[in-house]
């Protein structure tokens, strides 16, 4: 470890023998905490971005019917979403389209259930302009009965409800942690002060300013803390990267949101031991400081 | 250079343990600082070193009001100061050098220099062979001229001794006191409370004497010559014996 000439014997304190591992505990749960919120946000703004604006249009099929016929409903009912205010594009799905999107219901064989396929038709809205969707469907009951709007914004709510509850738990974590990182610290500053107070007194006496003293334990938390970070962000590293690699497997719960880790996201997660060493330093100091104001000497 | 004006001292709730001390110090002056056991002599220099303040009365150190000190201008007046304490409070981890460089390390003077002043210092005092001692391995009397370099390497204007002789034989006290008569040959104004009457009556400075929780001035030169620095001092210390004595 790191060592710097000192005048308090800060290293020999029982209370700090096991600190850096507990920075490196913190550091490693505030890593994999600020991965989590990372990756949940990045899912949530991907799959917002990629849903929102979004309808599809349930056609049931109609048994018997002839293709003429057919096509002319289909196209009636496109006319009619596509005149329908706030629709700024439609999409007819071909038959190909449809059965991969129902093949993980129904199975690839889904010819030999004899079931009739409905047709959909995905509808693009525009961002500030929400359609009338009853009166929408009302339309489109005339010209294809039974036909069902799926709203994805209502689907996607719930879902984005859950994923933020996640995030934010996360991003609490990460908070909780870097707090508890500071408190114990605080708490083996004040206990360092306590059993060194003899010779706090001594260099006090002999013209030391309070914040010499307060950098004599400053240099033991950063000591300490990079000790700590160091092997914390090294355990986290490992951690992600086995994650990763069971996520490409699919083997872990939320492989997809894992695999949308992107390199720039590191930079996030690579200030966090810095931050922590930081955190450490300032807390000390303040910790030190507001102790010895209450010291006589 | 110190002024006390009617000062008292309390700890907490308790009553007054000294009271309506008066008394100033010149610069350059040599003072004992005389009582019993208890009678407040600590309290007293503590007042001094700004480790206590007065219940009542006005303290002055180097022309200035400490009553109106605020707490980060304490080290500065402190290091024109240099204590040398009964117990000697010296930082048991570190060398007899570390400890006698810890006020030039505090005060920011680069190493280079610390590593030319601090061996010179305890060759002076009788420790060259000791640089590298813990004090734990040292005699009092040797630790105890480890506190004194420590109190005098930053050249201080005041030097305060609480009981210096206190933990060693009165040999070694002796010495110790012609160390301090040489500090106050070369400017220090130095004050040494003892409770030794013996070593007192031995050197011939002004006292201040304290009983029943006050003070009384005594100046012994009008009741005999004072000493005379200008002969040839064949009583002047031989640390350098000393130090061969002791390891004996």
């Amino acid at each position: 470890m790191l060592r710097f000439r000192t005048d308090l014997p800060l290293d020999r304190d029982s209370t700090a023998r096991f600190l850096p591992w507990i920075i490196g505990f913190m550091v490693y749960l505030a890593i994999i905490a600020a991965t989590v919120a990372l990756l949940v946000h990045h899912v949530t703004q991907r799959w917002q971005r990629d849903l929102s604006g979004q309808l599809t249009v349930e056609l049931p099929a109609v048994i018997d019917e002839e293709p003429a016929a057919r096509k002319q409903r289909l196209d009636a009912a496109v006319e009619e979403i596509s005149d329908t205010n706030g629709v700024i594009g439609t999409r007819l799905l071909d038959d190909a389209e449809v059965r991969r999107l129902l093949a993980p219901w129904l199975g690839d064989q889904m010819e030999e259930l004899g079931v009739a396929l409905p047709d959909l038709v995905a509808v693009s809205t525009a961002p500030d302009i929400r359609p009338n969707l009853s009166e929408l469907a009302a339309r489109l009951q005339r010209v294809s009965p039974g036909a069902v709007i799926e709203d994805h914004a209502q689907f996607n709510a719930g879902a984005l409800s859950f994923l933020r509850t996640i995030e934010v738990m996360a991003v609490s974590l990460l908070a909780l942690v870097l707090a508890a990182t500071a408190g114990v610290v605080a708490f083996t500053a004040r206990a360092g002060l306590s059993i060194h107070r003899r010779i706090v007194e001594i260099v006090h006496l002999v013209g030391a300013h309070d914040s010499y003293v307060a950098r004599q334990f400053q240099a033991q938390a950063f000591r300490y803390g990079f000790f700590g970070a160091f092997i914390g962000s090294l355990l986290a590293t490992a951690t992600l990267l086995m994650a990763a690699v069971f996520a490409a497997r699919g083997a872990v719960p939320m492989s997809a949101a894992v695999r949308t880790f992107e390199p720039w996201m590191i930079w996030p997660l690579a200030l966090i031991p810095f931050a922590a060493v930081l955190i450490a330093m300032i807390t000390v100091r303040i910790a030190v400081l507001t102790a010895l104001r209450r010291m006589a000497y | 250079m110190v002024l006390f004006d009617g000062v008292a001292v309390r700890y907490g709730a308790g009553p007054e343990v000294l009271r309506g001390i008066s008394f100033t110090l010149a610069p350059g002056s040599f003072h004992f600082l005389v009582g019993p056991s208890g009678a407040g002599k600590s309290s007293l220099l503590k007042l001094i070193y700004l480790g206590l303040r007065p219940a009542a009365g006005r303290v002055e150190l180097f022309g200035r009001d400490v009553s109106v000190l605020r707490r980060g201008d304490y080290p500065a007046m402190r290091r024109r100061i240099g204590v040398v304490f009964q117990d000697f409070r010296l930082i048991e981890h570190l060398s007899a050098t570390d400890n006698v460089a810890l006020p030039l390390r505090i005060a920011g003077v680069r190493e280079s220099d610390i590593k030319r002043h601090v061996p010179e210092l305890l060759a002076w005092v009788g420790l060259k062979h000791h640089l590298d001692a813990l004090p734990a391995t040292l005699s009092g009397g040797q630790q105890q001229r480890v506190a004194i370099a420590r109190a005098v390497i930053s050249r201080p204007s005041l030097l305060l001794a609480d009981e210096p002789t206190g933990n060693v034989d009165d040999r070694i006290g002796v010495r110790l006191m012609y160390l301090f008569e040489e500090l106050n040959k070369m400017g220090t104004t130095v004050v040494v409370a003892t409770h030794n009457e013996g070593l007192v009556g031995r050197f011939n400075h002004r006292q201040l004497r304290i009983e029943n929780g006050t003070i009384r001035p005594f100046d012994p030169t009008t009741a005999a010559p004072p000493p005379d620095h200008t002969t040839p001092d064949d009583t002047a210390p031989d640390y350098a014996e000393a130090e061969q004595q002791e390891s004996a």
